[in-house]
């Protein structure tokens, strides 16, 4: 059950900030110099829509079970003394909370400069991950 | 953080990346199924895979098809440094087997962009990567 949970966390969480990084980074860029095919292109490639939303209802209910699996029940997230004991899950949580305002806030509908301090948080997250994972050094 | 963690933070990065542009290799063939006239469809196939990245100088402007290549390609170095001391078993050999497929797809589009190349490599490489979580927890 924790590998499973595990597995649907990573995978959603690939799909998600891939998407996130690579639209804005990568792609928009790319298809807004396609020459006489740029709208067109761009239409396409936005066609799918966001994928926060989706990614999160996979991403809150396995996060919960993973770190329930690993003795944090949820009533523990609202003690400060977890966070003392873990910084990193700290961290992690802030820039949950932030992403998840700004999808309440923008959806995906565009935002030039507040999608850099999504990037931002998202990159935040994957850091304090490997922190929560694979201990502190 | 240490060199350890930087390495498993980069190649998760890395993974994020080529998981987001193999997700727009994927992505492109049935969105423009569904926007553009069939007609129409083989030439903006070919105008979205042959889109250049525009932050380097002109001439080392790399396609969209390139650069999802090249993120493929840079994940068996970072996972190299983030792997550490986990023993290598047969997870370890599927994640690399579904790497293979998923380079191989890409190579192939290098070729010809058909449509089922195209949607190859985002299953694949999710599938690695959750070889990989597996192979890490044992």
């Amino acid at each position: 059950m924790y590998t499973a949970a595990l597995i649907l966390h990573l995978l959603a969480a690939l799909l998600w900030l891939g998407h996130m990084f690579a639209w804005p980074l990568v792609v928009g860029p790319a298809l807004k110099r396609a020459g006489a095919e740029s709208d067109r292109l761009r239409a396409a490639s936005l066609w799918l829509g966001g994928l926060g939303w989706p990614a999160l209802l996979v991403l809150i209910p396995t996060g919960l079970f993973l770190l329930w699996a690993r003795g944090i029940a949820p009533t523990d997230l609202l003690a400060p003394a977890t966070y003392a004991a873990l910084p990193a899950l700290a961290v992690k949580l802030a820039a949950v909370l932030y992403m998840i305002a700004y999808q309440v806030i923008f959806g995906h509908r565009p935002a030039p400069r507040a999608i850099y301090t999504d990037i931002a948080a998202a990159l935040l997250v994957l850091a304090a991950s490997v922190l929560l994972v694979r201990g502190v050094a | 953080m240490d060199a350890y963690r930087l390495f498993v933070a980069l190649h998760l990065l890395t993974a994020v990346m080529a998981t987001g542009l193999a997700l727009y290799l994927a992505l492109m063939p049935i969105a423009l199924a569904r926007t553009a006239p069939a007609a129409h469809r083989p030439h903006l196939l070919a105008a979205a895979l042959a889109a250049r990245w525009p932050y380097l100088p002109t001439s080392r402007r790399p396609q969209l098809l390139h650069l999802a290549l090249l993120l493929t390609l840079l994940l068996p170095p970072t996972g190299l440094l983030a792997a550490g001391e986990v023993g290598r078993n047969g997870w370890f050999a599927l994640k690399v087997g579904l790497w293979l497929l998923a380079l191989l797809a890409q190579l192939l589009l290098l070729r010809r962009p058909l449509v089922p190349a195209l949607l190859l490599p985002l299953p694949l490489l999710l599938a690695a990567a959750a070889a990989a979580a597996l192979w890490v927890r044992g």
